[in-house]
């Protein structure tokens, strides 16, 4: 993309020189006698990275265990997407936004080279749709560089997952990855083992039609598609491999991925039709003008595992797209705790039916109760500091 | 790390650390000792690397740490500004007003913001590895470098 400020950026900091004595004094101060690397004293114990690695794998599995036997239900992967325990993994299965497929497991199943995916569970308010899939029988070392993918992932990334039969009208925005459950900060792809020695993987769909693109500025933002609830989501698979994480990061052109596991995966799931999660969502109509700026905020629905925000500014749409959503950052609740947001993704904002009106979709990375939402953390585009909204 | 490797990373990589802790700081002093500290820190960390885009993009990470640990001490020098020190710099070739106007621009920006840009605009990273050098998430990078990116040319235009 040709960007002239990026070239003036360039040409103003290649013009900074580095102050002559800078690297001498540089060099002086690191090799200073207090500055010289410290070393263990003959005798004094270490902590061995094999030793903690082991420790923190006896706490994991522990917890696990008691996990396990307290939900019962939910992967890790997915408990890690939304940040979810026990007590509200429990309280989302009863409210009609968790779906364990455990009934249908071996009806759903299908294998390929020797290679079992099943989908376990749906989570879903009805606009964004967590799927999450146990992959069996693939012969992949916890531990080694490369991490696993599928080559439709890699090789055509729009991949065949289609909602409602093959209307092109009818697309949804679809992100996949193999889960490991530890969220943002830590990995976020490298698969891991359940006690069964399974990999997750988690689909997400969203509830936009239209293309968009966090990587082009000048994409054409997407508008908000029908309820995801009742429609039939359409998933295809097709081969599974590895990826290597150092080679990807330079090519992204798909020869970073070695096949493993040929076949074609395919699944048609009928996403529930929850009246009772709809009544779990909680609207809020604010109508007021956020103020020194254009946007007036309309309503804000809160599910447990999302927010959408609808508001209007001065402008209207941008034929070219390139409109940028809220910057999310958490929810303040009503006992002052502030749950932050950490996911890697941020709000989509997709154009409403008038020139003025913008909605924003955001996929709550911890689950919250929402009658105990107080107020959104956001950044409205274009004004640094971040404000409130306060739920009334 | 023996002595003559790390001669060689800190020859290398002393740019781009120095550039980074600028866009940081508002003096040249200040982006002068993150340089030393983080290149101590180096030296200190008994890290090894498996090449050297690691060793830079672990500096750079350290060197905006470092600027923001600075950045929130009280001690922090409030004496020449960035820009009058840019122009001051010696032997520095001069520059446009273009780009005094941009650099005065960049000032203007919350600093977690420039960071992202510089990153992004002169050490031409992705955001994915912005993310990794910055340990945030890729959103989070997408957001403030949209941010960036349009507070800076509104500043431009109006300027």
């Amino acid at each position: 993309m040709n960007d002239p400020m990026k070239q003036n950026y360039k040409n103003t900091f290649d013009k900074i020189e580095v102050p002559e004595q800078l690297l001498d004094r540089t060099l002086a101060a690191a090799f200073q006698p207090e500055h010289t690397p410290q070393h263990s004293m003959p005798g004094s114990r270490k902590f061995r990275p094999a030793l903690i690695a082991a420790m923190i794998t006896v706490v994991i599995l522990g917890a696990a265990a008691v996990y396990a036997s307290v939900a019962g239900l939910w992967s890790r992967g997915l408990s890690g997407t939304v940040h979810s325990g026990p007590k509200s993994q429990q309280e989302l299965v009863d409210q009609g936004f968790a779906f364990p497929l455990a009934d249908k497991y071996q009806e759903l199943a299908v294998t390929c080279s020797g290679v079992t995916i099943t989908p376990n569970m749906i989570l879903t308010d009805g606009r964004i749709a967590y799927v999450s899939f146990l992959v069996e029988g693939y012969d992949y070392e916890i531990g080694k560089e490369e991490r696993p993918a599928f080559a439709s992932d890699y090789k055509d990334s729009s991949l065949q997952s289609i909602r409602d039969g093959k209307d092109p009208e009818k697309e949804i925005s679809v992100a996949r990855i193999f889960m490991d459950g530890f969220y943002a900060e830590k990995t976020t792809d490298g698969g891991y083992r359940d006690v069964n020695g399974n990999l997750e993987y988690i689909v997400k769909v969203m509830t936009t039609e239209g293309e968009y693109s966090f990587d082009n500025p000048y994409d054409i933002n997407p508008a908000l598609s029908d309820s995801l609830y009742g429609s039939v989501l359409h998933f295809e698979f097709q081969d599974l491999g590895t990826v290597d994480p150092e080679y990807d990061k330079t090519t992204q052109d798909g020869d970073a991925y070695k096949n493993v596991a040929e076949g074609t995966w395919t699944f048609d799931i009928t996403m529930p039709d929850q009246e009772e999660a709809a009544d779990m969502i909680r609207t809020v109509d604010l109508n007021s003008q956020i103020e020194d700026t254009d946007c007036f905020m309309k309503s804000v629905e809160i599910s447990p595992i999302s927010v959408k925000l609808t508001y209007t500014v001065s402008r209207p749409k941008n034929k070219r797209g390139g409109e940028n959503a809220f910057a999310f950052h958490g929810i303040r609740l009503k006992d002052g705790t502030v749950q932050k947001q950490t996911a890697w993704d941020w709000p989509v904002l997709l154009y409403g039916d008038s020139e003025n009106e913008r909605t924003c979709l955001i996929a709550l990375d911890h689950v919250v109760d929402p009658r105990q939402a107080e107020a959104l953390l956001v950044n409205l585009y274009a004004y640094e500091d971040e404000m409130e909204i306060r739920l009334r | 790390m023996d002595r003559t490797e790390f001669t060689r990373l800190t020859t290398e990589y002393l740019p781009a650390v120095y550039k980074t802790a600028l866009c940081n700081c508002r003096n040249t002093q200040d982006a002068e000792d993150i340089v030393q500290e983080t290149f101590c820190a180096l030296l200190n960390s008994g890290q090894s690397f498996p090449d050297d885009e690691s060793v830079k993009r672990w500096l750079l990470r350290v060197a905006v740490n470092k600027s923001r640990d600075l950045f929130r001490s009280a001690w922090r020098r409030k004496t020449v500004s960035l820009e009058e020190a840019a122009d001051a710099a010696d032997g520095s070739a001069p520059m446009s007003s273009e780009e005094t106007d941009l650099f005065r621009a960049l000032q203007q920006l919350p600093i977690k913001d420039r960071n992202v840009l510089h990153l992004f605009y002169y050490e031409e990273y992705s955001t994915g590895e912005i993310a990794q050098i910055l340990q945030i998430s890729e959103g989070t990078v997408r957001t403030r470098l949209s941010r960036a990116r349009k507070k800076l040319q509104q500043i431009l235009k109006e300027a």
